[in-house]
């Protein structure tokens, strides 16, 4: 086994998830304007480099997928750096072989915050179909449940739907899991090890225990979370029983604290009461973050909100947060 | 949430028996033999098996894991570390007090890795070949995200008579304290 760490500084390089940061010190204007240019054609460099490698992890992709070679590490990075590509948000294993045949695909983890978590899917779950292809097929068929399930989320873009039938105990239900990327602000930091001839994995590094550097903001990942939303100066809180009587409802999210997070509209207030955010139901502080930071910039959005008593609908946009740099 | 994903979280909770991801696993780990067996036969034993361990009935002692099954073993420890921790995590979620911007960023992240672990699991079990060496490596990496996540979502309190939101541990031991709200 051959640990090697990755190159974050390629990887930040690559896939632009880190801004440049740098700021001139010199004091002398001229310098200063120099040190802008700069900084703007390392800017372009990376936004070239980006594109290259998008267009290269696509292609890279799409090729293995033709021959059936995708490689656990080709999966992850083009998850990673390709924009387009989105996932239901569960680990899959083999289903049980009953009467020669395979049943299904069995949930083995429901990754936290995705499409399939919010559907309600559970570890243990087994999926029988996805958009009507049965997954239950002849014990040697080929291709098998897992291929055929991975083939057709293959090209999954955020926001697309997969209808799926899932087997839980002795019931049976249809349900519709919005696929989605699931992005974060923190600096990429990976481990790559080699098990075999299939090649590396990808290792996200454990943060320590009480600690990981604060988000940084970048232009694919995360751009939301790097503005005023992903601050400390967003506090949200659940209503109590006692919160509710006084705040006069049951229902929504109290907000403590509340930066700009709407254009075009009166701002939040603190004592405000979310209960609905582009008419979903806000159900408890960490759904409302989530359901925040699924938008994109500039998006839609309209938020319910009971202000002193009285129901009142915010309509405006999301923030454009500001520019890295 | 929609009709459908209301009703199938309405499904009774069936946790799994304790136990009973390593029977399962130890059961398909036999499926290489079970085929040189023959398919028939492998068949019947492996849906027997399956159904032994999902409905967590007895069975008799298994051999001694040969040389080369320990990882199997422990992948199978993993799974249900892993899948104890999603299910602690969803009641920190429904539950959660307060929370705040930048601990959702900070937890957001953890979830990408989350993911990007989850489509590498996904690939190798389907892969016969697949070191299992590589998959605890990805299951341990996995379970340690999620014992991250836990402590985030365990972290925030409330005081109500303040108003105060601190966070003592977890995610960027971010100590922040708010507004005090004028209630």
């Amino acid at each position: 086994m051959k640990t090697s760490r990755f190159l974050t500084g390629l990887l930040l390089a690559a896939s632009l998830t880190a801004p440049a940061q740098a700021k001139p010190t010199a004091t002398d204007p001229a310098a200063n304007a120099e040190l802008r240019a700069q900084l703007q054609q390392a800017e372009q460099n990376l936004r070239a480099a980006r594109e290259q490698l998008l267009k290269s992890a696509r292609e890279l992709a799409r090729i293995q997928g033709q021959l059936g070679e995708d490689t656990p590490f080709s999966q992850a990075m083009g998850l990673l750096v390709d924009p387009r590509r989105a996932a239901l948000g569960v680990s899959i294993a083999p289903g049980p072989l009953e009467k020669g045949r395979q049943r299904g695909v069995l949930v083995t983890g429901v990754t936290p915050g995705s499409g399939a978590e919010k559907a309600g899917i559970q570890s243990g779950d087994l999926i029988l179909s996805a958009n009507g292809q049965s997954l239950e097929l002849a014990e040697d068929a080929r291709p098998g449940p897992g291929l055929t399930l991975r083939q057709a989320l293959r090209e999954l873009e955020p926001g697309a739907t997969v209808a799926l039938v899932v087997e839980r105990g002795d019931k049976r239900k249809t349900v519709s899991v919005v696929a989605q990327r699931q992005e974060g602000p923190t600096t990429l930091d990976f481990d790559i090890e080699r098990f075999g001839p299939r090649g590396d994995l990808l290792l996200p590094r454990i943060p320590a225990e009480g600690g990981v550097p604060p988000p940084r903001p970048g232009p694919l990942f995360g751009r939301l979370m790097a503005g005023p939303l992903g601050g400390p100066g967003f506090q949200l809180a659940r209503l109590d029983e006692d919160l509710a009587g006084y705040f006069k409802t049951r229902e929504g999210v109290l907000v403590v604290k509340a930066p700009p997070v709407i254009e075009g509209a009166p701002a939040l207030k603190s004592g405000d009461v979310i209960q609905s955010i582009n008419g979903q139901p806000v159900r408890n502080p960490v759904d409302l973050l989530d359901q925040f930071f699924s938008l994109e910039p500039r998006a839609p959005l309209t938020l319910g909100v009971v202000r002193q008593g009285a129901a009142i609908s915010l309509q405006g946009r999301v923030p454009e947060p500001p520019l890295p740099g | 949430m929609n009709d459908l994903s209301r009703s199938l979280s309405e499904l009774p909770e069936l946790p799994p028996p304790p136990g009973g991801w390593a029977r399962l696993s130890q059961r398909l780990d036999a499926r290489e033999a079970l085929r040189r067996r023959g398919r028939w036969a492998g068949g019947l034993a492996l849906a027997a098996s399956v159904l032994l361990a999902v409905l967590n009935l007895p069975v008799a002692p298994v051999s001694p894991a040969p040389a080369g099954a320990a990882p199997a073993t422990a992948v199978a420890g993993l799974i249900q570390q892993s899948q104890a921790l999603e299910q602690r995590l969803a009641v920190l979620k429904s539950e959660a007090g307060v929370w705040s911007g930048a601990l959702a960023g900070n937890a957001a992240g953890l979830q990408r890795d989350v993911a990007l672990l989850d489509v590498q699991l996904s690939d190798l079990a389907f892969d016969p070949s697949a070191d299992q060496r590589a998959a605890e490596v990805l299951w341990q990496r996995r379970v340690s995200l999620l014992n991250r996540l836990v402590s985030a979502h365990e972290a925030p309190t409330l005081t109500p008579a303040t108003m105060t939101t601190t966070t003592t541990a977890g995610l960027g031991g971010d100590t922040a304290e708010a507004e005090v709200l004028e209630l």
